[in-house]
């Protein structure tokens, strides 16, 4: 079984070019969705995985249910703020990854829920493209401190503002 | 759902947008007969103030890696010189229909 991030990008790029002449608003919209998606997964795979053995399958699931979309976003758009926990310079791939996720978020809600929006077919493969750009940017630091960091303030930092 | 407008317009940060996307005009840096852009304020979909910059564009059914990897260098180039210029809202770049 492929993992559901790989999926989804798949289905993102598929989505988008399967009218090939004339592409449905639905379809495109869809695509954005399944980008923005196939990055949240990604994120949540690797977060899960970091914080519990690779036998412990029921525990990762149940983890992985606890991260929040918007406290998600919040850590992307203040990486500075876990700048004491991380070693310096903060790799660029990183702060490419944070970008993305915020910037797809946002194009899956005006995808899911703006109809005043018409989307084309260059914007949303484009949008694509960055969710791809954002895995292989993963891929080249996802074993990284930093990268680590990253992941437990996904599912964290909102608990440690509170203290 | 239509976005909800920011309540007032910053004149100020306005100004400094079109400053920074003007920059990258004169350098010529638009690709793909990109010509002007259009900027919108408002809140994101988790209510934080952002700003949406839209580029009317030629819209191709079957764009080439090396062109979205192109319009991907533009998108991240608009949001750095729009922080550079000290603007905190979140710069949104999108491609939108030319006509």
């Amino acid at each position: 079984m492929g993992s559901l991030h790989n999926e989804l990008l798949a289905q993102a790029w598929h989505l988008a070019k399967k009218e090939p002449k004339h592409p449905l608003q639905a379809s495109l919209r869809r695509a954005v969705s399944a980008a923005y998606y196939a990055v949240f997964h990604l994120l949540v795979d690797a977060g899960g995985r970091s914080l519990t053995d690779s036998t412990d399958v029921k525990l990762r699931h149940q983890l992985q249910r606890a991260y929040n979309h918007a406290a998600m976003k919040t850590v992307c758009q203040n990486l500075h703020t876990l700048i004491p926990l991380m070693t310096q310079p903060l790799e660029p791939q990183l702060r490419d990854v944070a970008r993305t996720f915020v910037d797809l978020q946002q194009a899956r809600h005006d995808a899911d829920y703006d109809r005043s929006v018409t989307f084309i077919r260059t914007d949303v493969l484009q949008k694509i493209a960055l969710a791809n750009s954002a895995f292989s940017n993963w891929k080249a630091i996802h074993s990284n401190q930093n990268a680590r960091v990253f992941l437990a303030a996904l599912l964290l930092q909102r608990h440690w503002r509170q203290q | 759902m239509k976005r909800r407008p920011t309540r007032e317009t910053n004149a100020e940060e306005a100004r400094r947008i079109n400053d920074a996307l003007n920059v990258i005009l004169k350098q010529q840096h638009f690709p793909y007969g990109i010509r002007h852009f259009d900027v919108e304020f408002g809140e994101d979909a988790t209510g934080d103030p952002a700003v949406w910059i839209s580029f009317p564009i030629e819209d191709d059914p079957d764009p080439s890696t090396e062109k979205l990897s192109n319009l991907n260098r533009l998108v991240h180039q608009v949001q750095d010189m729009i922080r550079e210029y000290g603007v905190t809202r979140w710069p949104y770049v999108r491609f939108r229909a030319a006509n």
